[in-house]
C-alpha cells in the first residue's frame, strides 16, 4: 500500500511539470497582453508600452519566463499581473464563497439523487423509471444559464426578492439573520449546480442500485423474508453507495473548477470567475497557478479515491 | 463542479466487454432499439430537425441576412411567425439557421472527440504498463483543469473561427470516450480470441484494426450520440460568456443568451423561448437516443 | 429503517431550511435610502491612480482624490487641489556672440511700447544670451520680435535623439544613461564656445535627449565618435567603427535647409545651411549609441506654471496636503519602475520645485498647452508611499493600492472583492461636507441581471444600450440623460493603398457611405453625424462644417472623374484593368462596428465597389494588421480626451514612428504646422481658431470617413437625487440633475434625496471648514 502511494506520487511529478510546461505554453502563446486597452491610446506612447513590457518580463525570452514564474510559483510569491496581489491570496479571498456554495450544492445533489436514483431502480422497467430518466434528462438538456434566467425573472423581475450576491445588498442585518440570508442567497445558484448534478448522479445511483440488487447477498437476503424495505435500504443500498466515495475524490479539484456561469449570473465571488477575468485580462500567473492548484488537487483526490476504495471494499488491493 | 455541468459523471470503467462480434450482434440491436418506444420518436424527432435545418439552409441564409429596421421587435406575422428581432430580421429564419450552425458544431466536436479517445483509449489499453498508467494520470489530470478555461484559452491561441471552435471543443471532450474504451480494450484483451490472435502471432495493426475496433463500435457509437449534446451545452456556455461562435453564426445557445439581454423584463416570449425549447428538445432527444442505443448495444450493461 | 427516513426526509428538511431562511430575512428586505447605489460589470483593478488604466477604477478614483486642476460642466479646466496658478513663461534666443547679443537685446529695448502686447515684461543680456521674461507661454512673440530683430539672427535652439540600441550591454546597465549625462555635463563645462551643449535629459534608462545650440552635423559627429570612446570602448571592446568623420560635411551640405522643420518656418531666421542637418538624418548607424537629429527652435521657450495649493486640505488619515504630494505625484509618474501609463502628458517637464509648502512650480522643456488639462491627474500623499521600491512592488504592509487615501469627497470604507466597494464620506472635504452617508460600487458581471436588477431599484442609475432608450423613453418611471460623448466611429483608409491615395476617391466614398442612415439603423438614432476629428462637446470641435450628405449619383460622378468606371462591365468599377475591391476589417465583438462594416458593404456595392468584411480578435487585429499598416480599410473608433491636440493620430511625424497611432499615414503639411500651433498655444481663443481650421481641412481630406458622434444614453428614476451643490458665491445652488458635457455625474459628489435632508443636521456653508 505504502508503495503504491508513493510510486503514484512520483509519477505524478513529471505530469505536474508537463502540465505547467502544457498551461504556460497554451497562455503564452495566446494573443494579447496584460496591459489590453493602451494600444489604441494617444496618451500612450510606445516607450511607455515597453516599459510595461519590462515590467511584465515579455521582453524576455520564453524559457526565462516559464523559469520565472515557476520560482515565484513554488515559492508562493508569484503575483498577479492585474494589481500585483499575491496570488494565493486571491484565491484565499474567493475560497469561502466558492467552498460554501460547493458544500450545499453538493447535498442538494445527493439528497435529490439519491432517493431518486433508489426510486428508479426498485420500479425499473416501469413508467415510473422512465418518469425519472425524463426529469433527469430535462435536467442534462436544459442550459443553466437559461434556468437561472428565468428564475432571476420570476424572484427579481416579477417579485423583487433579492437573490443576487453573496447576501441582500446594502442592508444591516443582525449575525443569526445575516446568516439566514447568505443561506437564502446561496439557494438558486445551488439549485440550479444540483439540476445538472441530479440529473447525472441520479442516473449513476439507478446504475449501481440495480446492479447491487440482482447481487447474490441481496437475494440471500431477501431469501431469509427480510421486508423489501430492509433488503433494499440495509443490504443493496450499502454497496451501491460504494462507488460513489469515488465521487468525493473527484469533488475536492472540481472546486477549483469553480461555475463561471452561475457565479456570473448570480454575481457570486467565486473561484470560477476569477479564472475566467484571469483570462480575459491575459493575468498568466493567476491563470497558471490555479491550473497547477487544480492538477495536484485531481492527482492528490484521485490518489485519495483509490485507497478509500482499497478501505472500503477489502477485495482490492493495490500491490 | 465541471462535470455537473456536463451532465455526466466520468465512469471509472465502460460496461463489460460484447465478446467476439456475434453473428447477427447488430441486428439484434436493431431490434432491440426498435422496441425502444422513447429512443424510436427521438430518432425521429431529430430526423425532423436535421432535415428541416438543413433544407431550409439557403431561405433562411438569405432571409438572416436581411435587416428591415423599420420593423424592429414586430410581433408574429404571416412572414415572421416567430416576430422579428432588434434589426428586423425573421426571426424563424434565425432559429433554423442556427440550428443547422448548432448541430454542426455538436457533430463535429464529437467526431474530434470521438477520434481522440479511440485512439488514446485503444493505445493505452492495448500497450499497457507504464505508458498505460502516464497517458491516464494524463486524462485524470485534464479532466480537473478547469476546461471552460482550456477552451477559452484554446480559442484565443488559434483566433475565434468556427473551425478553432468545435476543434477545442472536441479536444476537452475526449476525455470520458478514452476511459471507455481503454477499459473495453482491457477486458478484451483478456478473451481468448485475442490472446488466441497474439499467440498466432499477427501484428498489431491487424489485430487491433480486425479483432478490436469492430467490438468496440458498440461503445463508441453510443457515447459519440452522448457527446454530440454535450458538445452543443457546451458551445452554449461558451456563447453565454461571449466567446462563443463568432457574430454571424448565431447558434441556438447565442440566440437564448442574447435575447435574454435585449428583452429584459419585456416578456417577448416569442422571443425568448423558441431558441431554447429547440436546444432543449435536441439535446432531450439526442440523449434519449444514445441511452437506447446503449440498451440495444448492450444487453448486459442494464 | 432509520436510514430510508432520514433518505427521503433530507430533500423535504433541506428545501424546509432554505424557506426558513427566507422567511426569517424576508422582513429586512428593505431599501436603502442613505446610499447611492452604482453598478458595473468589474471590479477595478487596483485603485492607484498612478498605475490604474480601466474605467471601474476611473470611478472610483473620482471620489477618493482630487487633482490640481479639474474639468468643470463645460469641460474647462479650474482649479480644485490648486486654489489658483499662474502661467508664465521664459524665452532664451542665442547669437553667435555678446556683441550680437547686446544689437539684439537693444532692438527689443526699442520696441518697448509693444511689449505688453506681447506679454513680454523684461529681458536680461547676459554673454551671447538674451532671456526674455513673458507672461504668456507659447510662441505668439516670436513673429514680432523677429521682426524688431531684423538682420539679427539667433542661434537655433536643437533637440537630439540618442537611441541606445537593444541586445547591447548599453542597454543592459541602468547607470548608462546617467553616466552619459555626467559626461555631457561635463563637455559643457568645458567647452563653452559654439556649437555646444545645453543640457542632456534621461527619458528612461534606454533613451536620452540632448539639447544643443547651433550645433551642425560635424559637431554632433565629434560628440558620438567622444562618447563612443569615453564609454563605448569600455562597454563593447569589439567597437572600432564610429563615423567616419570626412564623409559628414558633404552629408551636411547634402540637406537642404529649407526643411529644417520649426514651429513658425514662415517668420523665423533660416538657420545657416552648415548649421542646420535634416530632420531625421543619421550621424552614424554603427556604434553602441546613435545620436539623431529631432527638431530645432529659432529659441529656448520654456513656460512655467506656478500652482498655489490650498491650504488647510487634509488627507483622509488627517495629515495634511503639501506640495510635497504634489511634487511626489510627479515623482511617482516619471519613476520607471512603475511604469504609469500616464507618464506621456509629464515627460515634457524640465523639473518641479516646492519653494514653500503651498507653492508648487513646474517647468517645461517647451510649450505644451494642453498641460494644464494633464494636472488633473489625481494627487498621491508622499508619506504613505514615499520609501516603497516601486508603487507596483508595495511592502506587504501597505495595502494603498487596494485602500488608498486621498483628499476627496468619499473615503474607501471596504472592498469586498467582485461585490462592492463602499465609500463613506469625507466630513472634512474642502469644498464642504456631501450629503450622501455612502456612495456602493456594486458589481454585477452579467448585463441581462443588471437589468433586471435595475429596473427592480438593485441600483439607481444605468446605462442603457441604444435599441433599449425608446422602451426607457416610454416608461414615466425613469428619466434619460443624453448627449454626444466625446468619441466618434469612423472607417479609416490605408492612405498607403493605392486605391485611396486620391482625395476625390475619398470625398466620393464619403458621399456613397450613407451615415444618416447608419445612424438611424445601428444607433436606432442616438447619435450625430461626425465632421472631424473633434466630438461636439468640446470646443475644438467646428460648429461650420457640414456633412458630406449622402448622393451617391456624385459619388459615382467624382469616381468616374477620377478614373473609375465600369468598362468590363462586371459591375465593380475599374481602372487600368485593376477592379476597385478591397477588404474591411474591423475587431470582434463589438455588434456596433459589425453592423457599420456590412451597411457599408452594402452602400459601396451600389456604386460598384466590392468590399470584404473581415474581423480580427483584437490583439491580432492591432499588432499583425493595425501596427504593421496592413489593410486597406478598418472601422474604428476613437475616445478623445478633452485637450486640443492631435499630434499623436493625425502629425504626419508619426506616419514612421512604429506602433503610432497615425495608422492611415496621413500627411498634410499645413495640417502639421496648425496641430505643431495648436500645442503650443497658450490663448484659447487661438487655439479654438487653429482646431477649427484643422476640422475643416482634415474632413476636406477625408482620410477617415467620419461616420458619427455616438449618444451617450443612461436612465435613473424620476426625481431620485438632486444636485446641491456650492456655487462660487459661497451659497448653495439646488438644481436637478442635468447632463452637462461632461456627463450627468459631474456633480455626483453633491448629489442629495429627500430621505437624506429629512435625517441630516443641517449642512454647513460651502468651503467652511468645521
Amino acid at each position: 500500500m505504502m508503495t503504491f502511494v508513493l510510486r503514484r506520487l512520483l509519477v505524478s511529478i513529471p505530469i505536474l511539470f508537463g502540465i505547467t510546461v502544457v498551461s504556460f505554453l497554451i497562455v503564452h502563446l495566446a494573443p494579447g497582453t496584460p496591459y489590453p486597452g493602451l494600444e489604441l491610446n494617444p496618451k500612450v506612447s510606445p516607450e511607455i508600452r515597453r516599459l510595461m513590457e519590462q515590467t511584465y518580463h515579455f521582453d524576455k525570452p520564453l524559457i526565462a519566463r516559464y523559469g520565472l514564474i515557476m520560482k515565484d510559483m513554488f515559492t508562493g510569491q508569484i503575483r498577479s499581473f492585474q494589481d500585483n496581489e499575491r496570488v494565493l491570496v486571491k484565491i484565499g479571498r474567493r475560497l469561502p464563497a466558492t467552498i460554501s456554495l460547493n458544500i450545499v450544492a453538493t447535498i442538494l445533489t445527493m439528497a435529490g439523487a439519491i432517493p431518486l436514483g433508489i426510486y428508479a431502480a426498485r420500479h425499473r422497467g416501469t413508467w415510473r423509471d422512465q418518469g425519472v430518466t425524463v426529469l433527469s434528462f430535462m435536467g442534462i438538456a436544459l442550459p443553466s444559464f437559461w434556468v437561472a434566467y428565468m428564475l432571476l425573472m420570476l424572484f427579481v423581475g416579477k417579485m423583487g426578492i433579492p437573490v443576487v450576491g453573496l447576501r441582500t445588498f446594502g442592508v444591516e442585518m443582525p449575525f443569526g439573520v445575516g446568516l439566514m440570508d447568505r443561506l437564502w442567497h446561496l439557494f438558486l445558484p445551488a439549485v440550479i449546480f444540483a439540476i445538472g448534478g441530479i440529473a447525472a448522479q441520479s442516473r449513476y445511483m439507478r446504475g449501481s442500485m440495480a446492479d447491487a440488487m440482482v447481487q447474490d447477498f441481496v437475494r440471500t437476503a431477501r431469501a431469509k423474508g427480510l421486508s423489501d424495505e430492509a433488503v433494499v435500504y440495509k443490504h443493496a443500498l450499502r454497496n451501491a453507495l460504494l462507488p460513489m466515495v469515488t465521487i468525493f475524490g473527484l469533488l475536492l479539484p472540481s472546486l477549483l473548477g469553480g461555475a463561471v456561469i452561475i457565479e456570473t449570473i448570480f454575481a457570486y465571488p467565486g473561484i470560477g470567475r476569477l479564472g475566467f477575468e484571469a483570462v480575459m485580462a491575459r493575468d498568466y500567473p493567476t491563470i497558471m497557478t490555479l491550473n497547477t492548484i487544480a492538477a495536484i488537487l485531481v492527482l492528490l483526490g484521485n490518489l485519495v479515491a483509490d485507497v478509500l476504495y482499497a478501505v472500503v471494499d477489502p477485495r482490492i488491493r493495490y500491490e | 463542479m465541471t462535470t455537473a455541468q456536463t451532465g455526466t459523471m466520468p465512469p471509472k470503467e465502460g460496461p463489460p466487454p460484447l465478446g467476439p462480434r456475434a453473428q447477427g450482434y447488430w441486428a439484434k440491436a436493431l431490434r432491440r432499439l426498435r422496441r425502444n418506444r422513447v429512443a424510436v420518436v427521438s430518432g425521429i424527432v431529430l430526423l425532423l430537425i436535421f432535415v428541416t435545418c438543413f433544407t431550409a439552409w439557403p431561405w433562411a441564409a438569405e432571409a438572416y441576412s436581411q435587416t428591415h429596421y423599420d420593423k424592429a421587435f414586430e410581433g408574429p406575422t404571416w412572414q415572421a411567425p416567430l416576430g422579428r428581432d432588434e434589426h428586423g430580421r425573421n426571426y424563424l429564419a434565425q432559429i433554423l439557421y442556427g440550428g443547422r450552425i448548432s448541430l454542426t458544431v455538436g457533430f463535429l466536436a464529437a467526431s474530434v472527440a470521438v477520434c481522440i479517445g479511440t485512439l488514446w483509449g485503444l493505445v493505452a489499453g492495448y500497450v499497457g504498463g507504464r505508458t498505460d498508467a502516464v497517458m491516464m494520470r494524463i486524462v485524470d489530470v485534464l479532466y480537473s483543469l478547469p476546461y471552460i478555461l482550456l477552451v477559452v484559452l484554446l480559442t484565443l491561441v488559434f483566433g475565434r473561427d468556427w473551425r478553432v471552435l468545435f476543434l477545442a471543443i472536441g479536444a476537452v471532450s475526449w476525455l470520458t470516450m478514452a476511459r471507455v474504451i481503454r477499459g473495453q480494450v482491457l477486458q478484451l484483451k483478456a478473451m481468448p480470441f485475442i490472446e488466441a490472435a497474439r499467440a498466432l502471432g499477427l501484428p498489431t495493426r491487424r489485430i487491433l484494426l480486425v479483432h478490436m475496433v469492430p467490438n468496440l463500435a458498440g461503445p463508441i457509437l453510443v457515447y459519440a450520440t452522448l457527446t454530440v449534446p454535450q458538445a452543443i451545452l457546451q458551445e452554449s456556455f461558451l456563447s453565454f460568456l461571449g466567446i462563443g461562435m463568432p457574430p454571424d453564426y448565431p447558434t441556438w445557445g447565442a440566440l437564448s443568451q442574447q435575447v435574454m439581454q435585449i428583452n429584459t423584463l419585456a416578456n417577448d416570449w416569442h422571443l425568448i423561448l423558441p431558441p431554447c425549447v429547440a436546444l432543449s428538445i435536441t439535446l432531450l432527444a439526442l440523449n434519449f437516443l444514445g441511452d437506447g442505443l446503449r440498451d440495444a448495444l448492450d444487453p448486459q450493461g442494464r | 429503517m432509520r436510514i430510508r427516513t432520514i433518505i427521503l426526509a433530507s430533500p423535504i428538511v433541506l428545501l424546509l431550511l432554505f424557506a426558513l431562511a427566507f422567511a426569517v430575512s424576508l422582513p429586512f428586505f428593505g431599501e436603502r435610502r442613505e446610499q447611492l447605489v452604482m453598478a458595473s460589470t468589474a471590479d477595478p483593478e487596483i485603485l492607484n491612480p498612478i498605475l490604474s488604466t480601466t474605467a471601474p477604477a476611473g470611478i472610483i478614483q473620482s471620489f477618493v482624490f482630487d487633482g490640481l486642476m479639474r474639468l468643470d460642466e463645460n469641460a474647462e479646466v479650474e482649479p480644485a487641489l490648486a486654489e489658483r496658478f499662474e502661467l508664465t513663461q521664459t524665452s532664451r534666443l542665442y547669437f553667435a556672440s555678446p556683441q550680437q547679443a547686446a544689437a539684439a537685446a537693444r532692438a527689443i529695448e526699442a520696441h518697448r511700447v509693444a511689449w505688453e502686447e506681447l506679454g513680454l515684461e523684461a529681458i536680461t543680456v547676459e554673454a551671447d544670451r538674451v532671456e526674455l521674461a513673458l507672461t504668456m507661454p507659447g510662441t505668439g512673440y516670436r513673429e514680432a520680435l523677429f521682426e524688431w530683430l531684423g538682420p539679427i539672427e539667433p542661434v537655433p535652439f536643437q533637440r537630439w535623439q540618442v537611441r541606445i540600441p537593444p541586445d547591447t550591454q548599453w542597454q543592459e546597465e541602468p547607470a548608462t544613461v546617467d553616466r552619459v549625462l555626467a559626461w555631457l555635463e561635463k563637455v559643457q563645462a568645458a567647452a563653452p564656445e559654439k556649437p555646444r551643449v545645453i543640457y542632456g535629459w534621461k527619458n528612461t534608462s534606454g533613451s536620452m535627449e540632448i539639447y544643443t545650440i547651433g550645433a551642425d552635423g560635424r559637431f554632433m559627429d565629434r560628440l558620438q565618435t567622444e562618447l563612443a570612446e569615453a564609454f563605448g570602448t569600455k562597454v563593447t571592446p569589439a567597437e572600432a567603427s564610429v563615423a567616419p568623420a570626412p564623409a559628414t560635411p558633404a552629408r551636411v551640405a547634402a540637406t537642404p535647409p529649407a526643411s529644417v522643420s520649426t514651429t513658425a518656418p514662415a517668420t523665423a531666421p533660416a538657420a545657416a545651411p552648415a548649421a542646420g542637418p535634416g530632420p531625421g538624418m543619421q550621424l552614424s548607424t554603427a556604434g553602441p549609441l546613435r545620436i539623431e537629429f529631432d527638431r530645432s527652435w529659432p529659441a529656448q521657450d520654456e513656460p512655467l506654471i506656478a500652482f498655489y495649493l490650498r491650504k488647510g486640505v487634509r488627507w483622509h488619515d488627517d495629515k495634511p496636503f503639501t506640495s510635497a504630494d504634489a511634487r511626489y505625484t510627479y515623482e511617482a509618474l516619471m519613476f520607471e519602475r512603475n511604469a504609469s501609463p500616464r507618464r506621456a502628458d509629464f515627460e515634457v517637464i524640465k523639473h518641479v520645485q516646492t519653494p514653500d509648502e503651498y507653492t508648487f512650480l513646474v517647468r517645461y522643456k517647451e510649450p505644451y498647452s494642453p498641460c494644464l488639462y494633464s494636472w488633473g491627474m489625481d494627487i498621491i500623499p508622499r508619506h504613505l508611499l514615499a520609501g516603497e521600491p516601486s508603487l507596483r512592488e508595495l511592502s506587504a504592509a501597505n495595502d494603498f493600492n487596494k485602500f488608498p487615501v486621498g483628499t476627496g469627497p468619499y473615503k474607501m470604507e471596504r472592498w469586498a472583492t467582485n461585490q462592492y466597494i463602499s465609500l463613506v464620506r469625507n466630513d472634512d472635504y474642502w469644498e464642504g461636507r456631501p450629503h450622501l452617508p455612502r456612495i456602493v460600487y456594486r458589481v454585477i458581471p452579467d448585463p441581462t441581471v443588471s437589468q433586471m436588477e435595475f429596473q427592480t431599484g438593485g441600483f439607481d442609475y444605468a446605462g442603457i444600450e441604444p435599441h433599449q432608450e425608446e422602451r426607457y423613453r416610454k416608461d414615466p418611471r425613469y428619466q434619460i440623460f443624453e448627449g454626444p460623448s466625446n468619441s466618434y466611429n469612423y472607417i479609416g483608409w490605408n492612405l498607403q493603398s493605392p486605391l485611396f491615395r486620391d482625395k476625390r476617391v475619398r470625398k466620393a466614398l464619403a458621399h456613397a457611405i450613407n451615415t444618416e442612415a447608419i445612424i438611424e439603423h445601428v444607433m436606432y438614432g442616438n447619435g450625430r453625424p461626425a465632421t472631424g476629428p473633434y466630438s461636439p462637446v468640446t470646443p475644438w470641435w467646428n460648429p461650420d462644417v457640414e456633412p458630406f450628405g449622402y448622393d451617391p449619383e456624385k459619388a459615382r460622378a467624382m469616381l468616374a472623374e477620377a478614373g473609375w468606371k465600369d468598362r468590363d462591365g462586371d459591375g465593380i468599377l475599374d481602372k487600368d484593368g485593376q477592379p476597385f475591391r478591397f477588404t474591411l476589417i474591423l475587431n470582434n465583438g463589438v455588434p456596433v462596428r459589425k453592423d457599420i462594416a456590412v451597411l457599408t458593404q452594402q452602400y459601396l456595392k451600389r456604386i460598384g465597389i466590392a468590399v470584404e468584411v473581415i474581423e480580427y480578435e483584437w490583439a491580432v487585429f492591432i499588432k499583425q494588421y493595425i501596427d504593421a499598416r496592413n489593410f486597406d480599410a478598418c472601422v474604428l473608433g476613437w475616445s478623445m480626451s478633452f485637450d486640443q491636440d492631435l499630434y499623436q493620430i493625425w502629425h504626419s511625424s508619426q506616419v514612421a514612428v512604429p506602433g503610432s497611432l497615425n495608422f492611415v499615414s496621413y500627411s498634410n503639411p499645413e495640417v502639421d504646422q496648425l496641430i505643431e500651433k495648436a500645442r503650443t498655444e497658450f490663448n484659447l481663443e487661438k487655439v479654438e481658431e487653429y482646431t477649427h481650421r484643422i476640422s475643416e481641412m482634415i474632413y476636406d481630406d477625408q482620410p477617415y470617413c467620419f461616420l458619427f458622434y455616438p449618444q451617450s444614453l443612461a436612465a435613473m428614476p424620476k426625481g431620485l437625487y438632486t444636485v446641491k451643490r456650492p456655487g462660487k458665491d459661497g451659497q448653495w445652488i439646488e438644481e436637478p440633475i442635468r447632463r452637462t458635457k461632461l456627463g450627468f455625474t459631474v456633480y455626483q459628489r453633491w448629489w442629495t434625496r429627500e430621505f437624506v435632508e429629512a435625517h441630516e443636521q443641517p449642512t454647513l456653508t460651502p468651503g467652511v471648514q468645521p
